[in-house]
């Protein structure tokens, strides 16, 4: 692609992001799709977010972490020595440098 | 193939391999829950799982005070079959923690 | 491609946007900003100082109860729900 060298010095495709975050802590959060009907507070929105070491991960975003903590809505609800994310439920995954206890 | 090489996690996958002839957590779309012993599994993620017990949670807001009431529903399953797209997550046995 | 009657390629827009701010529109109820680092084929997309904003109210937040936008410092974003991609705008200009 033409554009990819003119700003090859700050470009980082998906390929390399996910490259650059193995081993690392990471928050993937879900798609919280209609089609979910889950457990739902007040008015109605609903998050899902997944905080863990990402152990690996491949082309269809399927998630391998360890260390996962589950929070439902901002609370956790969960840990998970190990766990896998099918990659279709995710919205996206996100370097954390902060702690979710931290806050941003 | 050594033994090394078969323990080794190098894709998302092979987290679910390893947990063969184990029982797993699956959670699902609609609030549901899953745990037993799986026996197979494909690229989908389509499980065959053994001495399943399904938790399911309904919130239904009362009509009157507009309070939610949480309901979990349990039941046993010898055998089932569970389709892949439905899958949000799946927990092997507690390995790490 | 040699046919297209357009001066400019879909991707090729999207390629003018590296390294600037670019606004998100998901499907549903979703919207982010922040600045375009890289994409793919599927137009999963790599941002850097990411804004995410739920129009819902209760939308949960993994910091302060009550807000409705988060900040992320790198994420990649599927791009299976993108709907709608906006260089450089954004959806609060303050």
């Amino acid at each position: 692609m033409s554009g990819v060298e003119k700003g090859s010095t700050t470009t980082k495709t998906p390929a390399d992001f996910l490259k650059s975050i193995r081993g690392r802590p990471v928050v993937v959060k879900l798609n919280s799709g209609v089609d979910y009907r889950v457990l739902k507070k007040q008015c109605g929105a609903f998050c899902l977010i997944f905080a863990g070491i990402l152990a690996c991960l491949d082309g269809y975003m399927n998630i391998a972490m360890e260390q996962t903590e589950e929070y439902v809505n901002g609370q956790l609800k969960n840990k998970y020595g190990d766990a896998f994310i099918r990659g279709n439920n995710v919205l996206y995954i996100s370097t954390s440098k902060r702690t979710l206890a931290e806050g941003a | 193939m050594a033994t090394e090489e078969e323990s080794a996690v190098k894709e998302p996958l092979d987290l679910i391999r390893l947990s063969l002839d184990e029982r797993i957590y699956v959670k699902l779309r609609s609030d549901r829950e899953l745990r037993g012993k799986l026996h197979a599994y494909d690229q989908h993620l389509n499980m065959i799982l053994g001495d399943v017990e399904e938790v399911v949670t309904t919130v239904e807001i009362d009509d009157e005070t507009y309070e939610e009431i949480v309901r979990t529903t349990k039941r046993t399953v010898p055998f089932l079959f569970v389709r892949g797209d439905g899958v949000i997550l799946v927990s092997p046995p507690l390995r790490t923690a | 491609m040699a046919n297209n009657p357009s001066q400019l390629l879909p991707s090729e827009l999207i390629d003018r946007c590296i390294g600037s701010k670019i606004w998100v529109i998901m499907k549903g109820d979703k919207e982010l900003v922040g600045t375009l680092k890289g994409f793919d084929v599927y137009v999963n997309m790599v941002l850097e100082d990411v804004t995410e904003y739920s129009s819902l109210v209760d939308e949960c937040e993994i910091t302060a109860e009550g807000r409705r936008i988060t900040k992320l410092d790198q994420i990649l974003l599927n791009g299976n729900n993108i709907a709608i991609l906006v260089p450089g705008g954004s959806p609060d200009p303050e």
